[in-house]
């Protein structure tokens, strides 16, 4: 299990850095809602006996950049392997493999709404 | 994208440029690039689809357009050839995740100045834009990039073995007519590499090259991407084409997979061949142009004539001058030269060091296969920079399934003996059947051993799932007589 999500901390506080005061708060409720829609995308691509895997490739394709520009490093990876999986549509490990790339999306999108609610906040 | 610290040296000193047009369609990503660019001093302009981002382009007129490929209500691509079309002279950089980058090459060829590969640092992003922004713009018409740095670099002219040296000689002989060459080989060979190279070293390298792979396009949408529509002529068709053969005039069409093409447009292609006339869908007269031809595919072409699945007399207007890219296993040490300089080519673009091949992952190179030919090596080699921070390249260092292949376990007996060994099927029983034939029995029953997991299957018989799809699909759609 894990409680926090791999960062590169210079990259989340440069990120926070571009947006500026004005608009950190509304930088951070559109990553948390673009996050939110490719969990959601991805769960129904994991759901049924066989994965959507357009689905999957789709939404991994978005996660690689949202990763990215968090510094969510280690999600970064696994949706970059999700996604060469989806365009493979290679089946082999997929319930492990897709378990930890939604747990460490999870992970994200919780430490993404805190600070946002912190900066909302203050 | 990951940030670093990065001003734009000349930004600020530019009286009122353009601004430069932004279409990306994640909300969050938008607003990250845009504050990226606006911290640098740029003017931005934006838009989060296809519809919008063509009408902030025709607003706003951008020297710059950044451009991500994957849009909600158009390909990327697509809108960057209108876009091109409109003003030839825009430079576009296109944007795309990891898994995507066939497709940042497929928008380098059609014209693209600039690809980057999400999630990208900060200075690599606003440098593509400076460079785009200093870089003159291009002539228009816009003539497709002749040389795509991805296959470039994917050396399958590098190499000094005689097979390659008599490829080369070839190659410049056919250069220089008009004739139409068929390129056969497997894939990862550089089919089209050579077929680049017979338009480089031809008199029309000021000319057009213009690829069209006749086996990603879907079939009811090949002729139009082919021969081009007029506008109104179906549904869907906003805006007069015009089509490959069209934009090849004065340069060369290349037709990638040609046996893929569906046996009403092969019709079409054999009357465009002897009357050098095309007639867009839905137009009421044909228009002379002035292409050169050249051809491929990782099948055996005749083959494909005589299981009715490619015209005759299309196959001998065709296969005038053949020829045959070897596989890397067929050419000595040129593995090991390829590899070299692709360590050096993707260290440098990685920003790393590494002193060579180390004699053992050497031996290695020379005793593996290499299925996916030069391909493969690329792969290789690419994943052993990314993945380790420089130095020697060991066996360590090695992907691990291609380490593994080292080992005694993978060591095997070549593939008829094997087969003897292990397979049920009775070798008499394949005899006199063509070689397509047995391939398909092979395929159909390594899937069925797999309980119908096609991915499974493709890991066995060491091919892309994606290969044995399309074969698949080939083989429930024989060609009519």
């Amino acid at each position: 299990m894990i409680h926090s999500p791999e960062m590169d901390q210079h990259q989340f506080l440069r990120l926070m850095e571009l947006a500026g005061p004005d608009t950190a708060a509304e930088l951070l409720r559109r990553l948390t809602a673009d996050l939110d829609t490719v969990a959601n995308g991805l769960r129904q691509g994991f759901q049924g006996p066989s994965p959507d895997w357009d689905a999957v490739r789709a939404h991994t394709h978005v996660l690689i950049a949202l990763a990215g520009v968090a510094g969510a490093v280690r999600l970064q990876h696994l949706a970059e392997a999700m996604n060469l999986q989806a365009h493979h549509r290679d089946d082999a490990g997929l319930d492990a493999k897709g378990a930890d790339l939604m747990q460490h999306l999870s992970v994200l999108v919780g430490f993404i709404a805190a600070k946002s609610a912190r900066t909302g906040a203050s | 994208m990951t940030t670093g610290r990065h001003r734009s040296p000349t930004a600020a000193t530019d009286a009122q440029p353009r601004p430069i047009l932004l279409i990306e369609d994640t909300p969050s990503l938008q607003m990250v690039y845009r504050s990226v660019l606006a911290s640098a001093g740029h003017r931005v302009s934006v838009a989060g689809t296809a519809a919008e981002g063509l009408a902030r382009f025709n607003e706003v007129t951008p020297q710059v357009v950044l451009l991500d490929l994957v849009l909600p209500d158009r390909d990327g691509l697509d809108l960057m050839q209108d876009m091109l079309r409109m003003r030839p002279e825009t430079n576009v950089i296109v944007i795309t995740a990891n898994g995507s980058i066939n497709k940042a090459v497929e928008a380098m060829r059609a014209g693209a100045h600039e690809f980057l590969v999400k999630p990208f640092d900060e200075q690599r992003f606003l440098g593509a834009v400076e460079n785009a922004r200093s870089a003159p713009g291009s002539r228009a018409p816009r003539r497709p990039a002749p040389a795509p740095p991805q296959p470039k670099l994917a050396g399958a002219f590098l190499g000094t073995s005689e097979t390659m040296n008599r490829i080369q000689s070839k190659i410049r002989s056919a250069a220089r007519s008009m004739a139409t060459v068929f390129i056969t080989g497997e894939s990862g060979t550089g089919k089209e590499l050579c077929a680049l190279a017979v338009h480089d070293n031809s008199p029309r390298a000021a000319g057009p090259f213009i690829a069209l792979n006749c086996g990603a396009i879907p079939q009811d949408l090949l002729e139009s991407e082919v021969f081009g529509h007029v506008k109104g002529s179906f549904t869907g068709a906003i805006a007069d084409k015009p089509g490959a053969a069209a934009a090849a005039d004065g340069g060369t069409l290349f037709l990638d997979e040609i046996c893929e093409m569906a046996p009403a447009l092969q019709t079409k292609l054999l009357r465009f061949l002897q009357t050098s006339a095309v007639q867009p869908v839905g137009a009421t007269r044909p228009r002379k142009v002035n292409v050169r031809i050249v051809c491929a595919t990782n099948r055996d072409p005749l083959d494909a004539v005589r299981r009715g699945q490619f015209r005759e007399d299309l196959y001998y207007r065709l296969y005038v001058v053949p020829i045959h890219m070897p596989p890397l296993r067929d050419r000595g040490e040129d593995v090991i030269e390829i590899a070299e300089a692709a360590l050096v080519r993707f260290a440098a673009e990685e920003g790393r060091q590494f002193d060579g091949l180390d004699p053992e992952v050497q031996a290695l190179f020379r005793r593996h296969s290499w299925p996916g030919n030069v391909r493969q090596v690329l792969n290789v080699i690419r994943n052993v920079v990314v993945l380790n921070e420089g130095g020697r390249v060991t066996l360590r260092t090695l992907p691990d399934d291609l380490a593994d292949l080292d080992s005694p376990a993978h060591i095997t007996a070549p593939l008829p003996n094997r087969a003897r060994a292990t397979d049920n099927t009775a070798p008499d029983e394949l005899l006199g059947r063509t070689l397509a034939e047995i391939e398909q029995i092979v395929i159909e029953a390594t899937i069925a051993r797999h309980g119908g997991s096609v991915p499974k299957a493709a890991r066995e018989l060491d091919v892309s799932p994606s290969t044995l799809y399309r074969k698949r699909e080939a083989w429930l759609k024989p060609l009519k007589p």
